[in-house]
């Protein structure tokens, strides 16, 4: 794909890969609020819209964190294609920057979700601590001994594609802040 | 109007009533139906449905007044929403005073924390010394330093005191490449959006302390590609480098705003790193070590017009071609800055009654507004009733 037509995709449809990298964000700054503190601050942070959207986002967002925690399993039996933590932390770095510096974080923020002890909520179907300890086990069932390109590529399958929704139109939206415009148009 | 004396007071319904059902009845009288919304533009309160709030009952006399005085906050919500500024500009301004103070302090806060993670890589970065200079406070730049200590030691201070941040383990990192001139920022970390409100809080509790060894200003000099980010065009060609220093996405951004690129940087807008000296590279170290905006409040004119100087000629030409957009572009502070923007103009004494807060962000908002809820930190502290119910829209915000 060029880089203009990668821009003007960019521009005119939400793609998930985005959508999931930056929903991400809002999370570990909302988990960020407790550090340094003794006890949780009474904040929460709940990400809305459609429930179709938000489900999906959510979806998303946990298939990819049971991926980055398969990985830290693999990596703790030394059957995964990144030998140390440090490997893992930086190991999909150049994959759009989903991956954080710390790969114990967002795993740990995803079950703090799912025991309803996070600052962080979801209003859609979160599903349970051990429906998510189950696609780890399955994630990491799957993965274990291969090589990093199948690590990957498991990955983008889960951020492939764009999210619709009826009666929302992503480009227009865009348009709202004409800052976030690039240069192209 | 007619004042009455005490002993009329005295005669009165509603005082003779006991203290707890006069609660009952202003409470009753002061509770509105969705609560209290902010207005952004006068820095106020009032009713959801716009009307202004009626106080009328509290003006009755000093006493009521007084019994009432904490009560508003105490059983309302108040609601807070993004706010758009707007700015009419006479015709002729130059393109930096007819910019929005949110749009400028978009573009210059991003840029700062680039600079803020590149002089950490560049000062972590052992380059074969095993010592830096530790000071709590430089008062001026070129001061004396203080004595050497172990980058373990600092790495250690940094794991122990902030276990939850990153950055201990990416200064451990850095650490194992000590024989390499400079590390990457790409090779010990994700990019730059990996990176925590607290992660850069952390980064600035130790930047003036890293970089306050002798020579670094010399070592800061000797990086072209870092002059590069500060907005100068280096002696080596801008694409021509080996290593992505930062996350794509964020550079474009940075050069798209200001309508430039370092590619087609005009001539006359050209300041070459040769030409800085160190007392002045000194003084940018000490200015970006130093500056410590929270992403939340917009810094003044005054703060951004000095760190704008360490980036660009006062007003380079090529801006103008940015010029064209300016009147078209909307800049949104985030709804929890609005929040933050209020209660710090509230006495101690009302703020700590408020109770709950419903921060509604439906707007792309400037500044990071994923931690803008850490302004509100230290108010949760002071309040201990007080919740804050944060709502993001995944569609408008996100």
């Amino acid at each position: 794909m060029s880089k203009s037509q990668h821009m003007e995709d960019w521009w005119t449809d939400c793609r998930v890969s985005d959508a999931v990298l930056r929903t991400i964000i809002w999370i570990n700054e909302a988990t960020s609020l407790s550090w340094g503190r003794n006890t949780h601050p009474p904040f929460k942070t709940q990400l809305i819209g459609p429930f179709d959207t938000v489900q999906l986002v959510w979806n998303k967002i946990r298939a990819v964190v049971a991926l980055y925690a398969a990985a830290m399993a693999c990596t703790h039996d030394q059957r995964s294609p990144f030998p140390t933590r440090d490997d893992l932390a930086l190991a999909f770095a150049n994959e759009n920057d989903a991956a954080c510096s710390d790969p114990e974080l967002l795993p740990t923020s995803v079950k703090h979700i799912l025991s309803g002890n996070s600052l962080v909520q979801f209003p859609c179907i979160i599903g349970t601590l051990d429906e998510f300890e189950e696609e780890c086990q399955y994630v990491s069932t799957l993965l274990r001994d291969r090589p990093k390109g199948d690590w990957e590529a498991y990955r983008n399958s889960i951020l492939e594609g764009v999210i619709e929704e009826e009666g929302v139109d992503f480009k227009t939206m865009q348009s709202r802040y004409a800052d976030h415009r690039p240069s192209f148009d | 109007m007619k004042i009455q004396t005490p002993s009329q007071q005295l005669q009165s319904r509603l005082l003779s009533l006991p203290r707890e059902l006069r609660d009952e009845i202003y409470t009753y009288y002061l509770q509105e139906p969705g609560g209290y919304v902010h207005s952004p533009t006068t820095n106020k309160l009032r009713c959801s449905d716009s009307r202004t709030i009626d106080f009328s009952l509290m003006w009755t006399c000093k006493k009521v007044a007084s019994e009432m005085r904490d009560l508003p906050l105490r059983v309302n919500e108040v609601v807070f929403k993004p706010f758009r500024d707007i700015k009419v500009s006479p015709e002729g301004s130059d393109i930096w005073d007819a910019w929005l103070q949110a749009g400028k302090y978009d573009l210059l806060l991003g840029r700062l924390h680039l600079l803020q993670e590149e002089m950490f890589a560049l000062a972590a970065t052992t380059h074969g010394q095993s010592t830096f200079v530790l000071i709590s406070h430089l008062p001026i730049p070129n001061a004396a330093y203080g004595p050497a200590i172990d980058t373990t030691s600092v790495t250690r201070h940094i794991s122990q005191r902030h276990p939850e941040s990153c950055i201990g383990d990416i200064m451990a990192r850095i650490m194992k490449h000590a024989n390499e001139d400079y590390v990457p920022l790409a090779t010990v970390m994700g990019g730059p959006q990996t990176l925590t409100c607290y992660d850069r809080e952390v980064i600035q509790e130790i930047l003036i302390q890293l970089t306050s060894h002798a020579g670094f200003a010399d070592r800061l000099r000797s990086r072209g590609w870092f002059i590069d980010i500060l907005g100068f065009l280096t002696s080596r060609p801008p694409l021509s480098r080996s290593t992505h220093l930062i996350q794509w996405e964020k550079r474009s951004t940075a050069w798209f705003r200001v309508g430039k690129d370092p590619v087609f940087k005009a001539e006359h807008d050209v300041r070459y790193a040769e030409q800085l000296s160190l007392m002045r590279l000194e003084e940018m170290r000490f200015i970006v070590a130093k500056t410590s905006w929270q992403p939340w409040i917009v810094a003044t004119e005054e703060e951004m017009t000095r760190l704008r100087d360490l980036f660009e000629t006062p007003c380079p030409k090529t801006w103008s071609s940015y010029e064209d957009n300016l009147a078209s572009l909307q800049y949104f502070q985030s709804a929890a800055s609005q929040a933050i923007r209020f209660v710090n103009m509230l006495q101690t004494q009302s703020r700590k009654q408020m109770r709950k807060i419903k921060i509604l962000e439906d707007e792309k908002c400037v500044a990071l507004p994923q931690c803008h809820l850490r302004g509100l930190l230290s108010v949760s502290d002071e309040a201990p009733g007080l919740s804050v119910d944060r709502h993001v829209d995944l569609w408008r915000c996100v």
